[in-house]
């Protein structure tokens, strides 16, 4: 093959592979089933106890599971669907599977069907996955197994190792890629085919990553600017909230029905406090209402508040109804809440 | 026109591009082309290493990311660190001191980059930025102006690495750039594959050492000319009156 034709090759598969996975949607949970085989009695019952495994950075949402076998089977009541796995979580569904009286007896094949979403940025995906389940059907004597309260979920119950997410494994692939390129140029100085090479890596990459919405991740991880993650101030966990007595106190004499606004974003390590401050203050006082808003589905809102200005937003804010003031940050929160509030010095 | 007077202008460029949120426009897609914190009030470009360790700290594959290093390395390596980067311009207003580079130094800032990537991991936090003096410029000082910043200990945090790298560039020239800076390092890796690059007319080089005089960052530009290092500013090619080295655009010739 001439050198042309090579890397036009090269370049075809590299597409072509960036362009399957970008618009692949890729399972991100794994499953196992227990018993295997499932043992159950003609008319009778059996324990079916589904796995589910979250090896991605994903959250996987309405996780359900439905039987699609014959018949003559089918759940004792519909399973309880897990409403969220998050990433590296395990968790399991059990079911309780009937046998009807007329159910054939011997080895059988049953199927599962489970479906969930997940989501990247604003793109969601709904994967189905049909699993296999090896029945054997017995005569009617044998016991029932499994107990009458039908299905119930349990999120979290074991801690099985995480797998390696595919997508870490081929960002690892264009790593090494990228690497070979400039290896390959430094030992021979060949750099026009490492110039190419890197080229299309970068064409590739980009190309996925604006697939994945990684530009958008990138905008709004610009857009905020949470106060403890560059150095502002200190992120402090919840946990130290501690109102002082002379908190307490102030809060006693407060005279009005107040109204605070707590403005915060998913990822914002200082925002936390800042709830966890404006919950305490409320439980000291019953004239103290509270709303916690995520900035990113109340943009229009921050923005009238001031939150978000010329596109770029400053959480925690705490605001108060009626009022122009906003509170930036969590220093010296408590003192400045109080102010907000009328009762403090 | 000359390398350095070309330079100006692009360097104003960078600092206008930096600051261009003063048009009310927002935050872009854009990844900025050196260290650049998008915590700045007027910033619409994304810092790569800000951006690099929320990837991390979110477990996200940062294709994206990855993508727009290859696309600046391969455009101009660390010609942005010398011609773009504004806090590389600031680095270059204190350049009285053009002392020689110490090499094993100098890989310094591969560890500084490692230390980003491995802190963002472990802590699940920018730790970077809470020292990174670009932002202390960019957001610590102007957050306080603004009243949302206090002088707390993250601020005198940012002050003291930010005293402690002004001292450094000011008695190295470049010093930043040179030893501790995690962009320079990224970019660094593409310059020897990088479009923008220095070339060397060995045959009209008498090694005198006039080109070594001019570099910012303490390299011998006529031995030195493929160096990690090199910010391609063009300087060592004004300084050799033998025009044995030139800035050149396009692929290298294979060596």
């Amino acid at each position: 093959m001439s050198r042309r034709g090579a890397v036009g090759g090269f370049a075809v598969i590299l597409v072509a592979s960036f362009a399957l996975a970008a618009l692949a949607q890729e399972p991100i949970l794994t499953f196992s089933i227990s018993p295997q085989p499932v043992i159950i009695a003609v008319g009778g019952r059996a324990e079916v106890r589904l796995a589910v495994e979250n090896g991605s950075v994903r959250e996987a949402d309405d996780i359900e599971a439905a039987w699609i076998g014959s018949d003559d089977l089918a759940f004792a009541a519909e399973p309880e669907p897990i409403k969220l796995l998050n990433p590296f979580e395990t968790g399991s569904i059990r079911m309780v599977l009937a046998a009807s009286t007329e159910a054939g007896e011997g080895e059988r094949a049953g199927r599962l069907e489970v479906i969930y979403t997940y989501c990247i940025g604003d793109v969601c995906y709904q994967i189905v996955e049909e699993l296999d389940v090896n029945l054997l059907v017995e005569p009617a004597d044998n016991p029932i197994v499994g107990d009458d309260e039908g299905t119930d979920v349990i999120v979290g119950e074991t801690s099985a190792e995480p797998r390696l997410p595919w997508s870490w494994i081929g960002f690892g692939l264009v790593l090494a890629f990228v690497g070979a390129a400039i290896v390959f140029a430094a030992r021979t100085g060949r750099k026009a085919v490492a110039v190419v090479a890197l080229a299309l890596l970068l064409a590739g990459a980009l190309a996925y990553g604006v697939v994945r919405n990684q530009h958008e991740q990138a905008q709004a991880i610009g857009a905020v600017l949470c106060t403890s993650c560059v150095g502002i101030e200190e992120a402090r966990a919840s946990d130290d909230v501690r109102l002082s007595a002379e908190a307490i106190a102030a809060l006693g004499i407060l005279a009005e029905d107040v109204e605070l606004t707590v403005f915060y974003a998913v990822w914002c390590h200082s925002c936390p406090f800042a709830e966890a401050m404006v919950e305490r203050m409320a439980e000291a006082s019953d004239r103290i209402e509270y709303t916690f808003v995520d900035v990113e589905t109340a943009p229009e809102l921050a923005e009238r508040h001031g939150i978000i200005r010329s596109g770029r937003t400053v959480v925690p804010a705490i605001t108060r109804a009626g009022t122009e003031e906003v509170l930036f940050g969590i220093e010296d929160l408590e003192d400045r809440l109080l102010r907000l509030l009328g009762v403090g010095e | 026109m000359k390398a350095t007077s070309a330079r100006r202008w692009t360097q104003g460029l960078g600092l206008l591009f930096g600051l261009f949120g003063i048009t009310g426009i927002g935050m872009t897609h854009v990844l900025f082309p050196g260290l650049h914190c998008y915590a700045c009030p007027l910033a619409v470009t994304v810092c790569p290493i800000g951006l690099m360790q929320n990837l991390i700290v979110f477990g996200t594959p940062p294709f994206f990311w990855l993508g727009a290093i290859l696309a600046y390395g391969l455009l101009a390596g660390r010609g942005f660190c010398g011609w773009f980067c504004p806090f590389g311009t600031l680095n270059d207003l204190l350049a009285f001191r053009r002392v020689r580079i110490s090499k094993p130094f100098s890989y310094t800032k591969f560890a500084v980059l490692l230390a980003t990537a491995a802190a963002a991991w472990y802590l699940a936090d920018t730790v970077f930025c809470k020292l990174c003096p670009v932002a202390s410029i960019e957001a610590s000082i102007p957050y306080l102006l603004l009243g949302v910043a206090k002088v707390n200990r993250p601020f005198l945090v940012h002050m003291g690495t930010l005293g402690g790298t002004l001292v450094g560039m000011v008695l190295i020239s470049r010093f930043w750039c040179r030893y501790l800076c995690p962009m320079g390092g990224l970019l660094a890796l593409f310059n020897r594959v990088s479009l923008l690059h220095l070339d060397l007319d060995a045959a009209r080089c008498a090694g005198c050492s006039a080109c070594t005089a001019r570099c910012p960052m303490g390299l011998e530009p006529h031995t030195e000319h493929d160096d990690h290092n090199c910010i391609k500013c063009g300087e060592c090619v004004e300084g050799c009156h033998l025009g044995a080295l030139s800035l050149r655009y396009g692929i290298r010739k294979r060596t």
